[in-house]
């Protein structure tokens, strides 16, 4: 590890409900102001889907199988989504407006395929998935800013844009593969997920992880092997990157969905799981049979009576005890 | 080599191009402020980052939850800077009850964390104003307080001369759930003898079923007690949208060992995290829960000393007349409300205990050993077994026979019968849907009886009827005027069905043949029942009324066959229109004065609605934001010009009833004799007074942000201290009756509206839906994850999370057929009404159905035309039914839903 310590987020997709708490406490927390609203420095994503911003997968970005930076494009504003507003004061405060409308003709926004996935009734299918900033071993964008104005810090590896050195030269928009570094026009910097390094710094969770009320967050340092990260990534080896093969070495990993069978002609239950192995392994490598056999494997014991440390550390009996910041 | 030294990257030459980078300019900079590694070393120019620092600062923190009709009830910090609220975060500090059940903490979802914002926005009613042009027309004026009070005042004192108490409404909705919120108005109508409604079955949420078995639909579980279940099936109930902030609960149970289940027509939001999703059709419930008490009847996976001893499944029936035998059956002077069981031991019939005749308060069998099989003689009269009649009902219900009706395999309903069965603790998870169809009341029953049958009660499981009523009595007091005088109690569903006029509109939309083959009834025999349970006085209706103060209430937004129904209500309360709301809802823009209510960052209160044993404690962070007030004080105030004004104009006591209507002393008695004068003053006097709040001041609990409720807040039985909450422990263990006629869980009913119908035992019958109407798809509306019926529907931040407009959710292949497009505005008909709506695809829907989440605003439709407008609705006369036992007008308990699922309509594009 190049940091002296490395903070980290584990994400159990078997918990996400999809709720957008997460999205809203960023939100307000950091990107309803300034230049930034637009930008979801966290969000929650239909999957398969097509992510936000809309493609992102498919814009480039991140380092090829010799370990250079591959190129990637910036979406567009559209691609976002644009932050409409509303006309309460003239559709229901002077009656001047027939209706309460949006400001634009909304044609895309943050999470506008909610819920779609793919498939056919009755064996449609679909997950949730939470994305912030991966605040990366290597970070594409660190690599691309022709400022040097991205580092890591080293005492949590969190990655920071220095917002009295950036230019705005965006290379790290294009370079980060996942999307996650963002334009702000108003002020001509680059801003990004920050992993809520002034709560951090008082000891408190990101307010994504805080707010989260599925349940689905810990956090922890990568070194900490009694802490929750160490156990759900080395041990069990349940938490895995997402598109491990983009190179950049993220810190946020995700338990892979579990689902429920496919259905038959005849309304009966088949042995087969709806979301589709290969495409599982398109997002998280080739570790998503052996976790999802893991977890099925600790469910089982667990079912029996026995003990499970895996099952104790997903449940979370202490909601405070997910975060484990020192 | 994946970790790439920024000069290694610099040297690559497959990285100029495209736009991209320009390596030549950056060389240069980095020459001019040279920085080597930032990505192994120590950054040397940290200084920069006290700028996100600084935005993570405030002036101090509130406690706050959110007073709305969600049941979530969830402790939250309120931010303030400068006197106004920056953010709200979960307070999370709930304590852990027990070691082995995972803490409450941060009970919250997307709306509360945003309410901050919506507080602010442009909607919110800032100051008291008085319609200038006609009604709806939105033209308004300003007025000062005591202006605009005295201006009511006089109105309702003229009311009152001019036609006697009882023509005023003063209905306060289900926007306010909070302690004080809900006093105040509450308080007010008690005084005044204003008419209110129920405010479940108005909109629906009257689990029928649930009251008809157990005599009470809202002794439910605390989300905690989900975690030790083994078994659990969610039906009518997508918990991962709806119960935001008690799901996890159930993934953390799935972990824990439990099977999850989820019974839906959609592969819902809570689907995907299921272990198995029957995909039913939609309405088919009853028919599904019948086929699991018939395998599990067939299969003798039943547990006959449960069935004894908590059902009157062993209570005797008569042969000859099916009714059951009672007691002034066979004595001349006995009651009718003490019933039989055969008692195998001695061979003879002996009364069963704990009935409401019964002077023996117990289930306890106490050496009796109730035949639950057979056919007997007593006193010459041939009788048999509820049992067996279940029985009879339950063996035409076989999984293969429903199939054809569920959309399911005959195998998979047996294999999870099974697995039902044997369960430990098995927990059948209902939402509110179930209410809003003319079917569900069969849901309902038919699951008590599935688990009545594998005695699955107590702590090895049950129903959960989405809501737990904790016991109140100070709070009741307060709202209820020491419980001297009440407000006009009136059944919702029923109430709003008369008044709007709806059964013209209902004569418009369904085919009275079809209809009848489907549910049961068809629309004269309907409009029968609805007379006679008025005429007889099962369930009460005061008729039409004058004026209106509607309080936290959007009945223009809520309410099917919307526009006619509107129209109906404005013309019925010409006299008189007053709307107390936060913000300008679909309601208030119709009102002839608007009062501006703080909002719930804006008073002090306390709420304990919630599925959890905390009182959230609001400590009024903010003062309201403009001239905004308090529920509590806007109603001291209008108490006190009501006051002025009777003395002023010699107005005294009305007599209504057994009570007086004083007008002229309203405000003494509102206010205690001044002494609640403020909402401070309120939540005060309850936290002083109310014993389950465990004796601690209001400055301590608002320190903290919550109270822990005691064991006196149970009110079926104690809270257990260090353990979840399960309904009906002191029957299952404590042998207490149940609240029912037979003292047990009841599968009997011989009323005769029931008898009529054929459902004297829990059987099926069919929601209405397209099948009973002229239009080839279904319409259902459940509950959004992005708002609590209307409340934060109209939010920017909640709506650029959707498509910012209103939406139906359409088969991609249903929409390749009608020539629609994701993301195309269509027009959705039928013979009562239109509107126009954003399609978006969602694969997970059957063809033959469109779904749309319920509660967005009129206002927010094209033309202002809503989703209701289209919505056909219906009473069930079952539910109307009365003078029977537990049957009866009971508020929040028993009476008639608003219906919403029983439409259909046809799509095309706009």
């Amino acid at each position: 590890m190049a940091v002296k310590r490395q903070l980290s987020m584990v994400m159990d997709l078997n918990k996400c409900i999809g709720c957008h708490t997460c999205t809203s406490a960023c939100k307000l927390q950091w990107t309803n102001r300034n230049g930034r609203e637009y930008m979801y420095w966290n969000n929650v994503e239909t999957m398969p889907g097509t992510g936000y911003p809309k493609n992102y997968a498919d814009m480039g970005g991140g380092f090829d199988g010799d370990g250079a930076l591959r190129l990637g494009t910036e979406p567009a504003p559209e691609d976002y989504g644009v932050p409409w507003e509303y006309n309460y004061e003239e559709a229901l405060m002077t009656g001047t407006d027939p209706w309460l409308r949006p400001n634009v003709k909304p044609t895309w926004g943050a999470n506008w395929d909610e819920d779609e996935g793919e498939g056919d009734y009755p064996n449609s299918y679909y997950f949730y998935l939470p994305r912030l900033c991966n605040h990366c071993e290597n970070p594409a964008c660190l690599a691309a800013c022709s400022r040097n104005a991205i580092y890591k810090r080293q005492e949590d590896g969190i990655v920071l844009i220095d917002q009295e050195r950036c230019r705005g030269y965006r290379y790290c928009v294009s370079a980060c593969p996942y999307k996650k570094v963002y334009f702000n026009e108003e002020i001509s910097k680059s801003e990004k997920c920050i992993f809520c390094y002034p709560r951090i710094e008082k000891g408190l969770p990101t307010a994504c992880a805080k707010q989260c009320v599925g349940r689905i967050r810990w956090i922890g340092y990568r070194d900490d092997e009694a802490g929750p990260i160490h156990q759900l990534v080395e041990k069990y080896k349940v938490a895995l990157p997402l598109h491990p093969e983009w190179g950049t070495k993220p810190n946020v990993f995700y338990v892979p969905p579990m689902s429920p069978p496919k259905i038959d002609g005849s309304g009966g239950a088949t042995a087969e799981s709806r979301v589709p192995m290969e495409y599982l392994e398109s997002l998280f490598g080739n570790g998503v049979k052996a976790a999802l056999d893991t977890l099925a494997a600790e469910r089982v014991k667990k079912a029996g009576g026995g003990d499970s440390e895996l099952m104790d550390t997903l449940i979370g009996y202490r909601h405070a005890e997910m975060f484990k910041l020192s | 080599m994946l970790r790439m030294k920024r000069r290694d990257f610099l040297k690559s030459t497959t990285l100029v191009g495209a736009g991209v980078l320009a390596a030549d300019k950056s060389w240069a900079l980095n020459r001019l402020e040279p920085i080597e590694d930032t990505l192994d070393t120590e950054y040397p120019y940290r200084d920069w980052e006290d700028l996100y620092r600084r935005e993570f600062t405030w002036d101090k923190i509130g406690k706050a939850a959110h007073c709305i009709n969600c049941v979530g009830n969830c402790a939250f910090d309120v931010y303030v800077k400068d006197g106004i609220v920056l953010r709200e975060e979960q307070l999370a500090k709930y304590p852990q009850i027990n070691p082995n059940v995972p803490d409450a903490n941060p009970r919250g979802c997307q709306k509360g964390s945003i309410h901050s914002s919506a507080m602010y926005d442009a909607d919110r009613l800032r100051y008291p104003l008085k319609r200038v042009g006609k009604r709806g027309e939105g033209k308004w004026q300003r007025m000062e307080w005591d202006e605009i009070t005295e201006e009511i005042a006089d109105k309702v004192i003229d009311i009152f001369v001019k036609h006697g108490p009882g023509k005023l409404m003063t209905h306060t909705g289900s926007g306010n759930l909070s302690m004080v919120r809900f006093a105040a108005p509450y308080r007010f109508a008690s005084l005044v003898g204003g008419v209110q409604l129920d405010i479940f079955t108005d909109v629906g949420d009257l689990n029928t079923g649930a009251h008809l078995a157990y005599g009470n639909p809202l002794e439910s579980f605390t989300s905690d007690a989900w975690f030790d279940a083994d078994y659990i099936m969610m039906s009518l109930f997508n918990p991962n949208a709806t119960r935001i902030p008690d799901a996890h609960y159930i993934w953390e149970a799935k972990y824990n060992g439990a099977r999850v289940v989820s019974v839906a027509p959609d592969y819902n939001p809570s689907s995907i995290h299921a272990d198995l999703w029957m995909p039913i059709k939609q309405g088919a419930d009853p028919f599904l829960s019948m086929s699991f008490v018939n395998v599990i009847i067939e299969e003798k996976l039943y547990k006959p000393d449960f069935m004894k001893e908590q059902t009157d499944l062993p209570v005797l029936v008569r042969a000859d007349t099916g009714k059951m035998l009672r007691e002034v059956d066979i004595k001349a002077d006995g009651s009718d409300q003490v019933f039989y069981h055969w008692d195998l031991n001695s061979g003879a019939a002996v009364a069963v205990k704990g009935s409401m005749g019964s002077e023996d308060k117990t289930l306890a069998l106490e050496g009796i050993d109730p035949a639950l099989e057979g056919t007997f003689k007593v006193e010459g009269i041939e009788v048999t077994t509820v049992f067996e009649k279940v029985k009879a009902e339950a063996s035409k219900y076989s999984p293969e026979a429903t199939a054809s009706e569920t959309g399911l395999s005959a195998e998979m309903v047996r294999a999870e019968a099974r697995l039902f069965a044997g369960a430990r603790k098995a927990i059948l998870m209902t939402g509110f849907n179930i209410g809003r169809y003319s079917n569900g009341i069969y849901t309902g029953w038919a699951q008590t009886l599935m688990l009545a049958l594998t005695g699955h009660g107590g702590k090895t499981g049950g129903l959960d009827t989405s809501w737990i009523d904790w016991k109140h009595i100070p709070w009741l007091s307060l709202a209820l005027f020491g419980f001297e005088k009440f407000p006009r109690l009136e059944p919702g569903g029923l109430g709003e069905f008369q008044r709007g006029k709806m059964l013209e509109q209902a004569r418009k939309h369904f085919d009275n043949d079809k209809l009848k083959d489907r549910v049961g009834f068809n629309l004269d025999e309907m409009e029968e029942a609805i007379n006679e349970s008025i005429q007889e006085g099962w369930m009460p209706y005061n008729g039409d009324v004058k004026g209106l103060i509607s309080i936290a209430d959007n009945k223009f937004r809520r309410n099917k066959f919307a526009d006619k129904y509107r129209e109906h209500i404005l013309h019925e309360v010409e006299e008189l229109f007053v709307d107390i709301n936060v913000r300008m809802d679909s309601t208030a823009q119709w009102a002839d004065y608007l009062l501006p209510a703080a909002s719930h960052y804006e008073a002090w209160d306390l709420r304990s609605v919630g599925y959890h044993r905390f009182v959230n404690v609001f400590s009024r962070p903010v003062d309201p934001i403009g001239e905004a007030k308090p529920d509590w004080d806007i109603m001291v105030l209008l108490s006190k010009k009501i006051q002025e004004r009777a003395i002023a104009r010699g107005v005294e006591g009305f007599e209504d009833g057994n009570v007086s209507r004083d007008l002229h002393t309203i405000h003494d008695d509102f206010t205690m004799n001044g002494t609640l004068m403020t909402d401070y003053d309120a939540t005060k006097w309850l936290v002083d007074n109310s014993p389950e709040m465990g004796g601690v001041t209001l400055e301590e609990a608002a320190e903290r942000g919550f109270i822990v409720m005691n064991a006196e807040g149970g009110n079926n039985q104690p809270i257990p201290p260090d353990e979840p909450y399960n309904p009906f422990v002191a029957q299952t263990e404590g042998k207490k009756p149940y609240e029912t006629l037979t003292g047990r869980i009841t599968f009997y009913c011989d009323h005769p509206t029931f008898e009529k119908m054929g459902a004297t035992v829990p059987t099926a019958r069919h929601h209405a839906g397209r099948e009973a109407s002229n239009y080839p798809l279904s319409f259902y509306s459940p509950h959004t994850r992005w708002g609590i019926h209307s409340n934060w529907r109209s939010n920017k931040f909640m709506l650029r999370l959707q498509r910012g407009e209103p939406n139906i959710y359409i088969s991609p292949k249903l929409a390749a057929r009608k020539g629609i497009t994701d993301g195309s505005m269509v027009r959705i008909f039928n013979g009562v009404g239109e509107f126009f709506a954003q399609a978006k695809f969602y694969p997970s829907l059957p063809e033959t159905a469109i779904m749309m989440e319920h509660g967005w605003e009129p206002y927010q439709y094209e033309q202002m035309k809503p989703m209701n407008d289209t919505m056909a609705t219906l009473i069930q006369p079952l539910e109307l039914a009365g003078g029977w036992g537990h049957l009866g007008f009971k508020l929040f308990k028993w009476n008639a839903n608003q219906l919403a699922h029983e439409s259909s309509v046809d799509v095309e594009p706009a």
